[in-house]
């Protein structure tokens, strides 16, 4: 268990983090979000002991973390950190070693990785020969391969493609059901909501939102409406308690008031009988984003 | 395994299986296998010549015939007369032919050889020669071959090279000079060489893992302190291994060419002074240790690949400087030479040659010594 509590490390004013407190059990995953310069990485150096902290405690399994933990971390920095002349073999079971996994132990489990991350390259291929996509995956398997407790991921679905970020979100679920305590910063929104048990978004280094993203999103109510029917455009902007509407190809998404305005919404537009679609939800954690951002503005 | 050997056998590979590295490493035995093929081509193009030797006087003739040659030339036995051997000369059998004539007291003799054929060092032939005539004349006067040695016993004839230190004279033999300075110089090269090489190379090793974010992941594994020693480790390492590399090629090298450079004939390690050697083993030591460490902490401090050599070029500079000054310390015992081979970072190069010539004693290298380690 990660215990952040209280947290706070300037660097000037608007840098750094300010009192940010959060807890990821064993089996958890938490996304970290927010604009870039929000405090993410802050966050992780404090976590990795690589910066000393103002104020506040950071506890791993109820203690400081130190030298002896170093073998259960995993890191994945924001910036490629490899030595683009190694080869990916040789690469992998250093930074094992590192980690305090035996050679033959990462040189066996090393194509199993290679094959599930569908790295192209052969082991003994240099880095600096692989594209940025297999390059960034080869990082992700030097911070995975000893099964470490504690993952920290900086940014890790970037430059991975949706077939390539699938792969990783599977990747990280399975850490997470072999027990370990993930933490991770990304700008897809859509991949944080999906594998995030736990959300937390920076603003200028202070916390803005803390939940799961079922209970931030209910927070902003089920005021957003998909809806395809018979009703036609001008019909939608006249109806009472509809603020804004938006066509997408043949639906439209629209904004309201409150809650109730859906109800009558659902009755006008079904008064002829079926319709193709309508849905009524929370706005997305992209909208949130957003709307946080430009409130804080 | 501890992450302290992890860090350092890193290392190691690393640079074991760099190109640049290899060839450097190797480099002493590609210069040694060059001149020795260079010495093969050339031995090969001028070869020993054969000759022959005939005389009027059979004993003598047998005599010359048996003579140890050292090498510069052959004989072929079985010519013995001057008609045969003129006829093997001009089917280019022999090299050429010795012909000694003996009337009465004097020996006579000429030497005919071909233009085209390999040509004679006659030396060593003279000397045989005039060893058994001088034989053939002491026999006829009656003298032992004791007489003989005490006769053309020469002079005996020495040089004393002295250094006065606070007035009192410190004696050198001249030869332990000569060897002391060699050694010297080709020590302070090495530490010239190993410096300029390796601090680059560590600096280089420390930027980069700064500059793409490899720390980050460095240091989150193991401590900085157990990282930074590792990699000091691993560096002596390559350089011990490169020490003994440079050193059997060097010692290959001697043997092989000590006949065919009189500079090296002349040279021998007894002639060392004694102390010589712990003493550039300990510049040895200290210097490169002390420049690859700066040389780490300065690479650390940069973020930058392209600023490494930037921030190397004070330390480089510095043991250029400490270089050049050794080839002044031979011929002057000025207060600046004499302050600086007292300075960390200037005495492994100074200190060497000072102690070499004999401008410094003993004590007072390890009074420098002491100055570094501290």
């Amino acid at each position: 268990m990660l215990t952040v509590a209280n947290l706070t490390k300037r660097f000037c004013p608007k840098q750094g983090v300010e009192d940010e407190s959060f807890t990821i059990q064993e089996g958890e995953i938490m996304g970290l979000i927010g604009q870039n310069g929000a405090g993410k990485t802050t966050t992780f150096r404090v976590i990795l002991n690589l910066l000393q902290p103002d104020r506040g405690t950071v506890l791993w399994q109820g203690h400081p973390l130190t030298k002896a933990d170093y073998n259960t971390v995993g890191f994945l920095p924001e910036e490629r950190g490899l030595y683009t002349r190694m080869s990916i073999q040789d690469q992998v079971v250093y930074f094992a070693a590192l980690r305090g996994q035996k050679p033959a132990v990462t040189r066996k489990a090393l194509p199993q990785w290679m094959a599930r991350f569908n790295v192209k390259g052969k082991l003994t291929d240099k880095i600096r020969d692989l594209s940025k996509g297999n390059q960034q995956k080869v990082q992700l398997i030097a911070t995975l391969i000893h099964q470490p407790k504690l993952i920290i991921l900086d940014e890790p679905f970037s430059g991975l493609d949706p077939v390539n970020a699938q792969l990783l979100e599977d990747s990280i679920i399975e850490m997470k059901q072999n027990g370990a305590s993930i933490i991770f910063s990304s700008h897809d929104m859509a991949n944080v909501e999906r594998i995030s048990d736990h959300l937390l978004m920076l603003r200028n280094g202070e916390t803005v939102l803390s939940g799961t993203p079922d209970e931030i999103r209910s927070q902003f109510g089920n005021t957003r409406v998909r809806l395809r029917s018979p009703l036609d455009r001008a019909t939608l902007v006249a109806f009472p308690g509809v603020n804004d509407v938006q066509q997408r190809g043949n639906a439209y998404e629209l904004t309201l008031d409150n809650e109730a305005v859906g109800h009558d919404l659902f009755k006008a537009a079904t008064s002829k009988g079926y319709i193709p679609e309508f849905s009524q939800e929370p706005p997305s954690l992209d909208e949130i984003f957003r709307i946080e951002v430009a409130n804080h503005e | 395994m501890n992450k302290f050997m992890v860090v350092t056998r890193q290392v190691i590979r690393k640079n074991i299986k760099s190109p640049a590295y290899l060839f450097s490493l190797f480099f002493p035995v590609l210069i040694i296998a060059a001149i020795a093929l260079f010495a093969f081509i050339t031995n090969k193009t001028n070869q020993t010549p054969t000759i022959a030797i005939t005389s009027n006087n059979v004993a003598l003739r047998n005599a010359l015939v048996e003579s140890p040659t050292h090498g510069d030339y052959r004989v072929n036995k079985a010519i013995s007369t001057e008609r045969v051997a003129e006829k093997r000369l001009s089917h280019e059998k022999i090299d050429g032919y010795l012909n000694v004539t003996t009337t009465g007291q004097t020996v006579s003799a000429v030497y005919r050889q071909r233009t085209n054929g390999n040509s004679l060092d006659s030396d060593t032939l003279k000397n045989n020669l005039n060893t058994l005539k001088l034989r053939q004349a002491a026999q006829q006067l009656g003298l032992t071959a004791k007489q003989l040695q005490q006769l053309f016993a020469p002079a005996s004839y020495k040089t004393q090279n002295v250094a006065y230190q606070n007035g009192v004279v410190r004696r050198q033999k001249s030869n332990q000079q000569g060897a002391n300075l060699v050694v010297a110089f080709v020590v302070t090269f090495l530490i010239y060489m190993f410096i300029a090489m390796y601090t680059s190379m560590i600096a280089q090793e420390t930027a980069t893992e700064k500059g793409s974010h490899i720390m980050e992941i460095l240091v989150s594994s193991v401590s900085p302190v157990t990282q930074f020693f590792g990699k000091v480790t691993g560096m002596l390492a390559l350089i011990v291994l490169q020490v003994i590399i440079t050193g059997i090629a060097g010692l290959i090298g001697m043997q092989y060419f000590n006949h065919n450079i009189s500079f090296l004939g002349n040279f021998s390690f007894s002639q060392i002074q004694p102390g010589m050697v712990s003493v550039l083993v300990a510049y040895f030591v200290l210097g490169v240790m002390l420049y690859t460490v700066i040389a780490a902490m300065l690479g650390s401090m940069v973020t930058r690949q392209e600023e490494v050599s930037q921030a190397l070029s004070p330390l480089t500079t510095v043991g250029m400087l400490a270089y050049v000054a050794s080839f002044i310390a031979v011929n002057s015992n000025s207060l600046l030479i004499r302050i600086g081979s007292y300075v960390p970072f200037l005495s492994q190069s100074l200190m060497p040659v000072r102690y070499a010539v004999g401008n410094a004693a003993l004590s007072e290298v390890w009074v420098s010594v002491a100055i570094w380690a501290t």
